[in-house]
């Protein structure tokens, strides 16, 4: 039995800024909302094109496919926490410091 | 390939002769193949003849070369493979006296350490000489500022300026 | 403290220059990434998960008021208003931009600062004794030592493409504050036999994936021969390090597999036939440790009724000057460390507004110097007794001021998953939860010295190896799995710590840790600490407890 696809979608890092960016089939947003989803192995195939494209090179660094689960949302901790563009806990002057006992 | 030095591009008037072919007006020939020739190359003046090494060769092999050769070509695998930065300043060190050339897709912003380990040119591939034209290198060449290592490459360090600076 | 001359300056603002001009060469395609990759690392600009992370360089921990300011501004301007000093003694902030990075480059230059070699295959940032020059048991000041290796070091042409990164940590007492036998060369000053100044070198320590402490190759190195002879120790491990596989390209690797009598019979052939270009001559020497003559302390009582008295009547700051001052050389003197372990904060971090703080204590109280350690603290190092109050006060009212130095809560913790590209599990959050099981001051100090160190992926950048309780987060088929080692140490007794066996999950790390701490509390004898206890009862004792519930 062939293994079921599992959905993917084309990340990387814009060049200039640094941060996360996800290929919406026209423009790499910040959103992985926006993303363009790979439902089947033709499609993946074509998001790995536009990752090989040289000319993406001006544009971003380190493109590469990441995995989503069937609410769009990555399946692995790494990802998830890379697409929500923030660490899981309050940093810098947010940071709720307090007291020793 | 293009070969530039301090100057700028130069022509490459040496002769890559593969192993055991005739012997060129300059040739530059592999390691393996001058030691093979042995007694051939002893009437061969050192201004004829040249190495072409890889940068882990054993220094010990070099020895007996470094009178006899007027050109050592240090082949540089990869940009980021430093280890003909050793070598050359290894063989300097030694006394050889010769020209040194980092061959190789070594970059423009590598070119002052390439001078100060005791290289005098450096032979690209065409396409990296395509992305980075000689105007970069001239860049680069001008570039080279202050160092606190004194180099081969005639430089004065900042030991020397500072030291120059107390004596005023 | 070391202060930049003309051509130090002039040298800054060249490689300043030149990094906006290959940061320009990347953007019109000069330059591939994989090219500018190594540049940019060179110039402290890494990509990590969310962005750019630029690590900024403080030789050997050292800076002074200003440079802190300076470092708070860039922060706000260029930056989320915060930044993380890192277990080498550097700086790091976690958001800059590309474009913005030749700027801050150049801002960091106005103070004399940059991020030349905070990473890349190069020489790193040496590091060393954070209580270097106060310290009442350093035989001599160690950062003179360190301060040459920077010249030296600084885009050294030969040494700017190494296999792997190459880290040097120095030490002028016996005692060890600098991990030196867990560098890749590890410097201790000594005196000989016939009491001249030398120095002994350790080579082919270091953690990461393959830990290893270092091994001795010179007992007894003439002070005039250090250059040279690291010349001679990195010439060979360029030339015969192995670069086809990158995990093994640290000079650990090298030393372990020639093993270091053939490491060292090499580099003392090199060295003999060195052409004595590196040595520098004895008036840069005298030059350099002008700069670090002790600075104008006053004449005062080797004791403070002030301080005696604020003692008694505060007991926070009691604790605080139990925890976090230390003996000073000069009388009436002491350092004091900053913790930058609050609860809940995230360890070695501090926001501008906190940066500015310690800026002011330093310049109004510590003779304008200030010390990043690599325990991820500050040290404050000529604070006058009677000044520790206030000191102190400052602190707590920007919530610096946890008494925690060296106990169970001052945790060392790499950036973690939350933050880094290569971590395969959070790190932070980890010490966050323990730090919180442990809030009770009184027990904290009843449990005494334990280190607990956390890394979030096997390079070890959370030292977890020479943790007294180490802590590894790994990726379990995609689910994080903490494996904890007991026993290390990175002093003058080095140990790597040993593992106790199945790793933890994220929710369960923290009571293993309090199975741990509960079973040294129930089993120590009198006055013996967590490694001494650990040391004597061994593993089993330990294991028992740790796993009993599973």
């Amino acid at each position: 039995m062939a293994k079921p696809f599992i959905p993917v979608a084309l990340t990387a890092n814009d060049l200039l800024e640094g941060d996360a960016v996800w290929w919406t089939g026209e423009i790499w947003s910040p959103s992985l909302s926006a993303a363009l989803i790979a439902r089947d192995e033709a499609e993946a195939a074509g998001l790995s094109a536009r990752a090989a494209d040289p000319a993406e090179g001006a544009r971003v660094v380190g493109a590469y496919l990441v995995e989503l689960d069937d609410g769009g949302r990555p399946r692995l901790r790494r990802e998830a926490i890379r697409a929500d563009r923030e660490p899981t806990f309050a940093y810098g002057a947010a940071a709720p410091l307090r007291d020793a006992a | 390939m293009p070969l530039r030095d301090d100057t700028g591009p130069i022509p490459d008037d040496w002769t890559r002769v593969e192993p055991g072919a005739p012997l060129a007006r300059r040739s530059l020939l592999a390691l393996e193949d001058a030691e093979a020739r042995g007694e051939a190359l002893e009437g061969v003046a050192p201004e004829a003849l040249g190495l072409a090494i890889p940068n882990d060769t054993e220094r010990a092999r070099l020895a007996p070369w470094l009178s006899r050769v007027s050109l050592i070509a240090v082949a540089f695998p990869a940009f980021n493979d430093g280890r003909g930065f050793s070598l050359a300043r290894a063989l300097r060190a030694k006394g050889y006296a010769g020209r040194l050339r980092a061959a190789g897709p070594v970059i423009a912003d590598q070119y002052a350490y390439l001078r100060e380990c005791g290289f005098d040119e450096v032979e690209i591939p065409e396409a990296l000489a395509a992305r980075q034209p000689e105007a970069q290198w001239a860049a680069a060449a001008k570039r080279v500022g202050l160092a606190y290592q004194q180099g081969y490459d005639g430089r004065r360090n900042i030991l020397a300026a500072r030291a120059e600076a107390r004596e005023r | 403290m070391y202060r930049y001359d003309e051509f130090d300056a002039a040298f800054v603002e060249a490689r300043a220059a030149e990094f906006r001009g290959q940061v320009a060469r990347r953007l019109s395609g000069a330059l591939t990434e994989e090219e500018f990759r190594p540049l940019r690392l060179m110039n402290g600009l890494y990509l990590q998960l969310h962005a750019y992370m630029l690590r900024v360089a403080i030789p050997y921990g050292v800076l002074n008021g200003g440079q802190m300011r300076a470092l708070a501004e860039i922060s706000e301007r260029y930056d989320r208003g915060y930044g993380h000093f890192t277990t080498r003694q550097n700086i790091q902030f976690n958001w800059p931009k590309l474009r913005d990075a030749p700027d801050i480059i150049d801002d960091l230059a106005k103070v004399g600062m940059h991020a030349i070699q905070t990473s890349g295959n190069c020489i790193r940032n040496t590091t060393t004794d954070p209580f270097a020059g106060v310290a009442p048991d350093e035989i001599e000041d160690p950062r003179p030592t360190c301060e040459l290796i920077r010249q030296w070091s600084s885009l050294h042409p030969e040494f700017t493409f190494l296999g792997r990164k190459f880290k040097i940590a120095v030490t002028g007492a016996e005692a060890d504050r600098a991990a030196i036998r867990v560098h890749d060369i590890g410097v201790q000053l000594v005196r000989n036999a016939a009491g001249e100044p030398g120095y002994r070198l350790f080579v082919g320590g270091g953690l990461g994936r393959t830990p290893m402490i270092g091994k001795v190759i010179r007992d007894f190195l003439p002070k005039a021969d250090l250059l040279p002879y690291l010349e001679a120790c990195l010439r060979i491990y360029n030339l015969f390090g192995r670069r086809d596989n990158k995990y093994k390209a640290r000079i650990k690797i090298l030393v372990h597999e020639v093993g270091i009598e053939e490491y060292a019979r090499l580099v003392e052939e090199e060295f003999a036939a060195m052409d004595g270009t590196a040595a520098p001559d004895a008036a840069e020497v005298a030059r350099i440790e002008a700069y670090f003559a002790p600075p104008a302390y006053r004449e005062r009582p080797a004791t403070s009724a002030l301080f005696e008295r604020m003692k008694r009547e505060d007991a926070g700051f009691a604790a605080w000057a139990r925890r976090n001052v230390h003996p000073h050389r000069v009388p009436g003197y002491a350092a004091a460390t900053i913790s930058l372990k609050p609860i809940g904060g995230a360890p070695g971090d501090a926001t501008a507004e906190q940066m500015r703080m310690m800026a002011e204590v330093a310049e109004r109280w510590s003779l304008d110097e200030l010390c990043v350690t690599h325990e991820q603290n500050i040290v404050l190092p000529h604070v006058a007794l009677d000044d520790l109050y206030a000191v102190w006060t400052r602190l707590r009212a920007q919530g610096l001021d946890a008494a925690n130095r060296g106990l169970v809560t001052d945790i060392i913790a790499c950036p973690g998953l939350d933050y880094c590209a290569l971590a395969t599990a959070r790190s932070i959050p980890v010490a966050q939860m323990i730090a919180e099981r442990f809030t009770d001051q009184a027990l904290q100090e009843k449990i005494g010295p334990l280190s607990i160190k956390i890394s979030g992926c096997i390079n070890a950048c959370g030292h977890h190896h020479v943790g007294h309780i180490g802590i590894l987060g790994l990726d379990k088929a995609g689910v994080e799995s903490y494996q904890i080692t007991i026993g290390g140490d990175a002093t003058e007794t080095a140990a790597l710590g040993d593992r106790t066996g199945p790793g933890f999950s994220y929710e369960e790390v923290t009571g293993a840790i309090g199975a741990l701490v509960e079973t040294y509390l129930e089993r120590r004898e009198a006055g013996e600490t967590f490694l001494q206890c650990y040391r004597r009862l061994g593993m089993d004792a330990f294991k028992e407890r740790l796993y009993a519930a599973a």
